[in-house]
């Protein structure tokens, strides 16, 4: 790990709004010393006392626990703590994502083991967990999530109509476009590939209850034979990545202008975000996903070619990355030369909804 | 200390921080400089350090950050010893000072 990605690492402790606020005051600092010709600025004690520091600010900012148990339960803060309660309602959007995801997964797991008699269980219990409660749970989650930080935010006098991207007069944590968008370019390749290798495995094992392993190596390992299904979907697959990946490059100059936009260009209705659209949007996230895949397993017992169709998707899915590649460029430059925050056009059309 | 309850946010570095900045205005590595200068070599401020001791010097006021430049594509903001951080640190010099002669005294006697 080279010197500034460890401090990258090491500034993690320190709260998010001081990073956002000093990050790159303190990356400047210690890039002078490197200049200056200390070579310890990145070494590991100078992290370690970084990652100290960091706690040390965490745990004298944060409030007593009186107070803590107060907000928990309702209440409101003063505004000294106001800065550690946006960190609080901004914070683990990861873990909490994680943790939908994964109600989803099992949710969806669970269905499909009802619906192909794969699972050696009760089935009543099965149906109830898979149909019922973690959709209900991954529901809760994402739901009680968009609400917590809207009530919370309301609650203290501040302006919730945004989304977690709101525009710069609600202090979001730096420009979303380009930074997220560069990460998010990438990450997409790189799961639509690992998912596309695995997801055949899975979706055989998954639909097909006859599957072996013997099958997929005999598939896969032997060339000269026969061309069997996996190898043409995998094919298919590539060729569809490559061709959307060309389309969208080709495309890049529309698709910017359709998808990106500049935060006073949108206009700023009084209303609040309203609650049906979060509603909606958890139903889909939590429900909409697993049913379909449960619909699939159903489509699938009955023609057993149908699984391989789950690798294309995955796999087409990593040709969308060169787009969201260009968008994250096109929109530094634009935040470069407007010296405005550039956003992802949908996201405020979707907090400015009318109710 | 706690933002802004009146607790006191000090220790060796933070007094250090305040002396380096009674004399003129200076952004985060040259307080680092200066202290070092100010200690003979002996007191080498870790960046960590210096910036969670900054947070506390800018919650009690005595500390206000003034303008941002950017040299050489790194960004410099300049800190500045307030006239409360004045206070402070002279009431916090006076009392060390009053400490060293009482432990001078008892070390004169004890000779």
């Amino acid at each position: 790990m080279n010197g500034e990605r460890r401090l990258s690492l090491a500034m993690h402790a320190f709260p998010r709004r001081f990073r956002a606020a000093r990050g790159e005051e303190v990356r400047g600092v210690v890039a002078e010393r490197v200049a200056a010709g200390d070579t310890t600025a990145y070494s590991w004690r100078a992290c370690a006392d970084v990652v100290l520091s960091g706690w040390r600010e965490r745990l004298r900012t944060r409030p007593p626990l009186g107070r803590y148990l107060w907000y928990r339960f309702g209440g409101c803060l003063p505004t000294q703590w106001h800065g550690w309660m946006r960190d609080d309602l901004d914070g683990w959007i990861g873990a909490r994502w994680g943790l939908t995801l994964a109600t989803m997964m099992n949710a969806t797991t669970l269905m499909v083991s009802a619906l192909t008699d794969r699972f050696h269980g009760p089935f009543r219990a099965t149906i109830l967990e898979g149909f019922i409660i973690c959709p209900l749970v991954g529901m809760l989650i994402e739901w009680s999530t968009h609400r917590r930080r809207k009530d919370v935010l309301r609650q203290h006098g501040y302006n919730a109509n945004f989304g977690q991207w709101g525009p710069p007069s609600t202090a979001p944590a730096g420009p979303p476009a380009a930074h997220l968008v560069w990460r998010v370019g990438p990450t997409v390749t790189a799961y639509g590939i690992a998912l596309a290798v695995v997801a055949p495995f899975a979706a055989w094992s998954l639909f097909v209850p006859s599957f072996t392993l013997r099958h997929m190596k005999s598939g896969v390992f032997e060339w000269g034979r026969e061309v069997s299904h996996t190898v043409l979907v995998g094919s298919i697959a590539t060729v569809a990545a490559v061709v959307l990946a060309a389309i969208t490059w080709v495309l890049r100059d529309r698709l910017v202008a359709r998808l990106l936009t500049t935060a006073d260009s949108v206009r700023r209705p009084p209303w609040p975000l309203p609650v049906r659209v979060e509603v909606k949007q958890s139903f889909w996230y939590s429900t909409g996903f697993p049913a379909a895949l449960a619909v699939f397993g159903v489509v699938a017992s009955m023609l057993p070619v149908a699984p391989m169709i789950v690798p294309v998707v995955f796999l087409s899915a990593a040709g969308l990355a060169p787009i969201l590649i260009v968008l994250g460029r096109r929109a530094a430059e634009l935040e470069a030369s407007t010296g405005k925050a550039v956003w992802l056009r949908r996201t405020l059309e979707v907090s400015y909804a009318a109710p | 200390m706690r933002a802004g309850n009146g607790t006191k946010p000090w220790g060796e570095v933070a007094t250090l921080i305040m002396a380096a900045l009674a004399d003129a205005d200076r952004h985060g590595y040259a307080i680092v400089a200066a202290v070092r200068e100010m200690s003979n070599g002996s007191v080498e401020l870790g960046t960590g350090t210096l910036y969670g001791a900054l947070e506390r010097l800018l919650d009690a006021r005595c500390v206000s950050a003034g303008g941002d430049e950017v040299v050489d594509g790194r960004l410099r903001r300049y800190y500045h010893l307030t006239d409360h951080g004045r206070g402070v640190l002279d009431d916090e010099l006076t009392r060390a000072e009053a400490l060293a002669a009482a432990a001078r005294l008892r070390l004169a006697g004890g000779a």
